[in-house]
């Protein structure tokens, strides 16, 4: 309690003292105004707001002294108190999490996803998340991108998705919020015969008085897609306060929609691997959440004819109702993995002097689709191209997919052997051989059987990994620029017929290449370089005012220091994996992502964590990290200091969260 | 390839994943406890990291070979078994039973001639360090 003295100060002194006391922040810590006029002292969601823009307005981290940033704090992925209670727990090195920070505190779930509360100051330990009666299975896990919280007067709720199990906690003090669900949880588990288990990465998203949660769908068929049996993770909607189910909205669309005719035959029974593994976003002023969804299974689609909606699409849901409000697919009958596995990022931008609330929506092949987020216009009009159809027996192509006129795509959409390696002139014709081994495609060439016209399958730019990805997009209201942070890994298509009997999909990428070549975290390539000419990662900033591109950039050295490229002085080549942008008042942060992310990409050891000028994307600061990162970074203010929280961890390097900021002792 | 040419796979590649080779500071798993293993193995392992865990069929990392036993070679037995009973199956974190795990552990790291340790205790794995049994 505070001294009756400082309670009994009147008001107007109190107002005053508040008021002087934020022009002194204000000035000292360099925050601006946001253009709503909310000062954003925080990092309030996961990917920045509900508007999944990964922006803040901070700038005391600025130009003229991000080269002396220096790290303020580390802190392990699990709380010693929790190790020393259950010592088998481990924390994966893939630490997806990204805290939030409200008021100098920190939220994030641990290494194994049980939230812990940190000063966001001196990264020590306030709380860590309590589950009453808990066995090693609750503790253990993995943990999720992050947590969403929920304030009502002095009830304040941290929400969290862990296993199986949506979690109420109270923001005080890490204990259960025991009226909600059944003792401050929601079991997860479908409603299927064999009570599926939820499986999903990311955190729960509040929009009002109801928690969003989606999940990666499947039920364990992974991604290999040999099975047509399979359920979609439904977006599902509960109550903040009691956890009561509020809505479901199913990804197959039920008996009696229109949408129910683009599963052809009986293919409405039983495929479906649908859900929404990339970050939701939310306008939450007008009650609407955008839910992006992944594909259907399997790369063989000839036993689910037709359009199959709504997997790959960017749909607007009703957040009081679940009502489906708009949609678009932007993949039709996907037979390439193409999830729509990005955040879907809100921003206002103004096209021919015309104000628009627009959505943002980056896709695996490259293309930023742009809609007005209310009615689900497109901003630039949406052509239906055509593309090739399949040789495959039963297989019947989608003849268009849609392609955005505007803005141009962030990677590449083609391939031909003018866009083959060619640093020197050995490495030209090894690319060459291998190419030739394939048929070269561009994007939506549909996969082929291995063997057809003497080829081992098609080779298609982007891959199933994508261009884009749940790390791609950050935008700044300031400047009305996006950014798009994409990697160029062509993908290999080849069908073999399935002879498992567990599989029950008649064509599937087996891998039976008799002779495959070399691969690396590049894909296939010569002597462990990559096929194609570079950049291998790279960031596109976007004008979204003008839907052009402003520039592009190589981000990080790529293979520049492979010893086949000795001595030819290469620029940055751009590395391959999944970094993600944070964009402040005056700074594009992007590092380099680890091997801990699955498919080895990545780099094993230290990395480097680059503070780019935000205006033209160049090379402010390498700042050096002891690992590549696995998750976004993050910024906010602590007892009036700015930070940046960047998660990391390797397959040799314990993870951990570290914090830089400027001054203060180095670590 | 149907489970039974999984297990199949399975059970004939751990004589060659365990070469000929016995440290003294590894666990001497029983050649019951290693096949018992490869049973598990291929019930919860092999759709990610490939029947013999040679390779990533889907997205888990290889559990063999260079890059597997350059994380692990001389790091405690007790640390693989936490790290697999805490973060596996990736779908379902945790659903494992502690004698899966330990079974798993000694299909993947146990040397042949195979010993005559039948382990059920996870503390029993404390004090062992793990060691390539196909390093020279």
């Amino acid at each position: 309690m505070r001294a009756t003295t400082e309670n009994s100060m009147s008001f107007r002194s109190s107002a005053r003292l508040t008021l002087l006391v934020a022009l002194i922040l204000g000035v000292y810590a360099g925050v601006a105004q946001a253009k709503d006029g909310k000062a954003r002292h925080d990092w309030p969601s996961f990917t920045g707001s509900l508007h999944a823009d990964r922006y803040s307005p901070l700038k005391q981290i600025d130009r003229t002294n991000v080269g002396q940033v220096k790290v303020a704090w580390r802190r392990a992925a699990i709380d010693a108190s929790v190790l020393a209670r259950w010592p088998d727990a481990v924390a994966s090195a893939y630490f997806r999490p990204t805290p939030i920070a409200l008021d100098g505190i920190l939220y994030a779930p641990n290494g194994t996803g049980l939230v812990e509360a940190f000063d966001g100051a001196t990264g020590e330990t306030l709380w860590v998340q309590q589950i009453p009666g808990a066995t090693l299975r609750d503790i253990v896990g993995n943990s999720s991108r992050g947590v969403d919280s929920w304030r009502k007067g002095g009830d304040f709720r941290i929400f969290s998705v862990k296993g199986s199990w949506l979690y109420a906690i109270n923001g005080h003090d890490g204990s259960a919020i025991t009226g909600f669900g059944d003792g401050g949880r929601v079991s997860l588990r479908r409603d299927t015969p064999s009570n599926l288990a939820y499986f999903g990465i990311n955190g729960p998203l509040v929009v009002g008085n109801a928690i969003i949660v989606a999940g990666n769908g499947g039920g364990n068929a992974g991604d290999a897609g040999l099975r047509a049996e399979s359920t979609p993770e439904d977006i599902r909607a509960y109550n903040v306060e009691s956890g009561a189910l509020l809505w479901t909205f199913a990804l197959l669309p039920a008996e009696g929609q229109a949408e129910r005719a683009s599963w052809g035959g009986d293919s409405a029974r039983t495929a479906g691997t649908m859900g929404a593994w990339a970050p939701l976003s939310a306008d939450a002023e007008r009650g609407i959440v955008y839910v992006p969804t992944s594909a259907p299974v399997g790369y063989y689609g000839g036993a689910r004819p037709g359009d199959n909606i709504y997997s790959n699409s960017l749909v607007a849901l009703d957040a009081k109702t679940g009502q489906k409000l708009w949609y678009h697919q932007l993949v039709r009958h996907d037979v390439w993995d193409y999830d729509v596995a990005s955040a879907p990022t809100l921003g206002r931008i103004t096209v021919n002097r015309k104000t628009i609330d627009a959505v943002f929506q980056p896709t695996k092949a490259a293309s930023l689709f742009v809609f007005d987020r209310v009615t689900g216009v497109p901003v630039w009009p949406i052509e239906n191209r055509p593309v090739p159809a399949s040789a495959v027996p039963g297989e019947v192509m989608s003849p268009t997919q849609p392609f955005p006129t505007k803005p141009p795509p962030f990677d590449r959409q083609t391939i031909s052997e003018a866009d083959l390696i060619d640093f020197t002139p050995e490495l030209r014709k090894e690319a060459m051989g291998i190419a030739a081994r394939y048929t070269l495609g561009d994007v939506f060439t549909p996969p082929a059987l291995r063997g057809a016209d003497g080829k081992q399958g098609v080779l298609v730019a982007p891959g199933a990994w994508g261009a884009g990805n749940w790390n791609t997009g950050a935008f700044d209201p300031e400047t009305g620029h996006f950014y798009a942070v994409s990697t160029t890994i062509p993908g290999v298509y080849a069908l073999d017929k399935t002879e498992s009997e567990r599989s029950t999909i008649a064509y599937g990428l087996l891998g039976k290449d008799p002779d495959p070549p070399a691969e690396t975290n590049y894909g296939i390539g010569p002597r462990g370089l990559p096929l194609l000419k570079p950049p291998y990662g790279r960031i596109t900033a976007y004008d979204m005012n003008r839907g052009e591109i402003a520039w592009m950039n190589a981000n990080g050295d790529g293979p520049r220091n492979h010893p086949e490229l000795k001595g030819l002085d290469l620029p940055p080549l751009g590395t391959v994996g999944r970094p993600v942008p944070l964009v402040t008042g005056s700074l594009l942060f992007v590092g380099e992502s680890s091997d801990a992310i699955y498919g080895e990409q990545g780099i094993a050891g230290p990395s480097t964590f680059y503070a780019y000028d935000k205006a033209d994307g160049s090379v402010l600061a390498r700042i050096p990290l002891p690992a590549g990162q696995t998750a976004g970074p993050m910024t906010y203010v602590a007892k009036g200091r700015q930070y940046v929280v960047v998660s990391v961890g390797a397959r040799g390097h314990a993870p951990e969260w570290i914090a830089l900021a400027v001054g203060g002792d180095a670590q | 390839m149907n489970v039974g040419i999984l297990l199949a796979a399975a059970l004939l590649a751990a004589p060659i994943l365990l070469a000929a080779r016995n440290v003294p500071e590894t666990v001497p798993f029983s050649e019951a406890q290693i096949s018992r293993g490869a049973e598990v193995f291929v019930a919860q392992c092999v759709m990610c990291h490939g029947a013999t865990g040679e390779e990533a069929v889907d997205w888990g990392p290889a559990l063999h070979g260079e890059s597997f036993w350059k994380n692990w070679e001389g790091r405690p037995t007790r640390a693989l078994y936490s790290r697999i009973i805490s973060t596996m199956p990736a779908s379902e974190p945790g659903i494992l039973e502690k004698q899966d795990v330990i079974d798993v552990v000694a299909f993947l790291t146990g040397a042949q001639p195979a010993g005559q340790s039948h382990v059920t205790d996870p503390d029993m794995l404390n004090r062992a360090r793990l060691k390539n049994p196909e390093a020279p």
